[in-house]
């Protein structure tokens, strides 16, 4: 879809080092704003410039453990907890990925689950985490339950698609040779739609990384949550907003790592892994 | 079929007094009002969302804001979430320039919005909506720009030849032709548009249903929380159900595996 035109900015930007050359630009010209706007707001409860944030962050890698968030441990506590946090409570949620295969498989078991798993995606799990409180208390698993419950509907939902329009695309072929229900499954059904299944995963991920972050924020004791509301509490901004800044690093890493992963693994499905990737 | 599909609507129905009697007994398991609401204790409390005044009232407001916020929240990230997306689709400077941002920004957990939008408007509604709009806008964005960078080249090189200029090319083959996806876009837009409302409503002292259901279970007065996050689930559905019907009016054309749900 690149017409004639286009071609100039093609080339200028179109290598990888043009598009490294980009982000280095943007990341510069980003913080710079970011610099200039603080100075002239000049208020460092609503805009901590970015090196007041970066000299927090510093401070935090030290090891120091800012004042009245005593009781959270460093912030490598925080980041292992919420680590684990997102590792237990996304590898339990993956039970979807046989959820979604029996759903887009069994038309029988697709029109009882399907109502319940549609009507639970759509609720905001979120707002079932204060309801989690009263029934746990603050402990990890009470966490890893929020998580569980905010990932494993998108795992369930992706998976059940794509099982099912593949199977019915390509069900014709295989009957046609005679293929078991087994080899069916396994050679055609599963490979066919591996690629939206692995969307769905990273999803799901990405759901995992913000139940986590709500759980610890509603939820869990000492956690990195916790801190950045403590902190917050506090007005002491650029604390904040250094927890901020490690939080969506961990989000990023979480979600960008396997898209790239993704990206090379199905290079053979890019077009329709592109189209619907996205779609939850 | 098999006899399964054919009782499914009684099996539904069946499954669903299942959950109600899991949950009885469960609570009946549990036996403490403060750690769990019996389905009793919720009925009760629907009763008094009809009959009581105050808590009538309480609940008619908490309605109103959170709707509101979610619709501006979405709106707003909608109008602006639609033109980049298909900037960034259509011009490839631009697209080098933002898609990192963008997916960055997209991969941020919803929460981490809270402080910022608490430093600069305070626990208040815009603060509320404001989460709202960036959780919603740049998963818009992201599903605008796929749609629009994948419109086949079988669609486009023949109005190029039928001498297509710019602006045709845009309105008569690239809108329509990711039209879906745009659909699919604001879908989920919406939906991360009502967790980010509520996210926010939960931690500002705002009200909203967020708040009445954060404060009720903080008050451990469960069944009142129970019951507003009943009535929370049938609005999310409501909204979706909406979208849903809308994408299929829009784009009824398109039979593909995404427009099924």
């Amino acid at each position: 879809m690149r017409r004639e035109k286009k071609s100039w900015d093609a080339s200028l930007v179109g290598s990888i080092p043009g598009r490294i050359a980009i982000l280095v630009i943007s990341f510069v010209v980003f913080v710079s704003i970011w610099q200039i706007l603080s100075m002239i707001v000049n208020n460092v409860v609503i805009m901590a410039s970015p090196l007041q944030v970066l000299a927090s962050l510093e401070s935090l890698f030290a090891g120091q453990v800012p004042v009245g968030a005593t009781g959270v441990g460093t912030i490598y506590d925080g980041i292992w907890t919420t680590a684990e946090l997102i590792a237990v409570g996304y590898a339990i949620s993956l039970v979807g990925i046989p959820i979604g295969i029996v759903m887009g498989r069994w038309k029988a078991a697709e029109s009882i689950i399907d109502p319940w798993i549609n009507a639970l995606y759509a609720l905001p799990m979120v707002a079932i985490t204060p309801l989690i409180y009263p029934l746990t208390g603050g402990t990890f698993s009470a966490a890893v339950l929020v998580v569980f419950l905010i990932s494993v509907f998108t795992i369930i939902i992706n998976t059940y698609t794509a099982v099912k329009y593949t199977s019915n695309q390509l069900a014709e072929v295989a009957k046609t040779f005679n293929a078991s229900e087994f080899q069916f499954m396994t050679k055609v059904v599963l490979p066919a739609s591996l690629p939206e299944i692995v969307a769905g995963m990273r999803l799901g991920l990405g759901r995992a990384v913000l139940g986590a972050v709500v759980a610890e924020v509603l939820v869990m004791f000492s956690s990195l949550g916790q801190e950045m509301m403590a902190l917050q509490m506090l007005i002491n901004t650029p604390g904040s907003m250094a927890i901020v800044a490690v939080i969506a690093a961990i989000g990023i890493l979480a979600l960008q790592s396997p898209r790239l992963i993704e990206h090379y693994a199905f290079k053979w499905k890019e077009t329709e892994r592109l189209q619907r990737g996205f779609k939850r | 079929m098999s006899t399964v599909y054919r009782f499914r609507h009684g099996i539904l129905a069946l499954t669903v007094v299942l959950f109600v009697l899991i949950w009885y007994a469960y609570a009946a398991f549990v036996n403490n009002p403060h750690a769990l609401a019996t389905p009793m204790d919720t009925l009760n409390w629907f009763g008094q969302m009809t009959y009581n005044p105050n808590v009538h009232g309480l609940l008619v407001s908490g309605l109103q804001l959170t709707l509101t916020a979610i619709f501006e929240g979405f709106a707003i990230a909608a109008i602006i979430g639609i033109p980049v997306g298909f900037l960034m689709g259509r011009y490839l400077l631009i697209d080098y320039l933002l898609d990192p941002w963008v997916n960055a920004w997209y991969s941020i957990p919803a929460v981490a919005f809270v402080p910022l939008t608490m430093n600069w408007f305070g626990e208040s509604y815009t603060a509320t909506m404001l989460v709202a709009f960036l959780i919603a806008v740049f998963s818009i964005i992201i599903n605008v720009y796929t749609g629009v960078k994948n419109v086949s080249a079988s669609l486009v090189e023949p109005g190029l030849s039928f001498g297509a200029k710019g602006s045709q090319l845009m309105s008569k083959i690239i809108l329509p032709a990711s039209l879906p996806d745009i659909m699919v876009g604001l879908r989920l837009g919406i939906s991360r548009a009502i967790d980010g409302v509520i996210i926010a409503e939960m931690i500002f002292t705002v009200g909203g249903f967020g708040g009445i259901i954060f404060d009720a279970a903080d008050k451990l007065v469960l069944g009142l929380a129970v019951a507003a996050l009943i009535i929370l689930a049938f609005i999310s559905i409501a909204l979706n159900e909406v979208m849903k019907y809308i994408t299929r009016k829009v784009v009824a054309w398109k039979e593909s595996a995404a427009m099924a749900r």
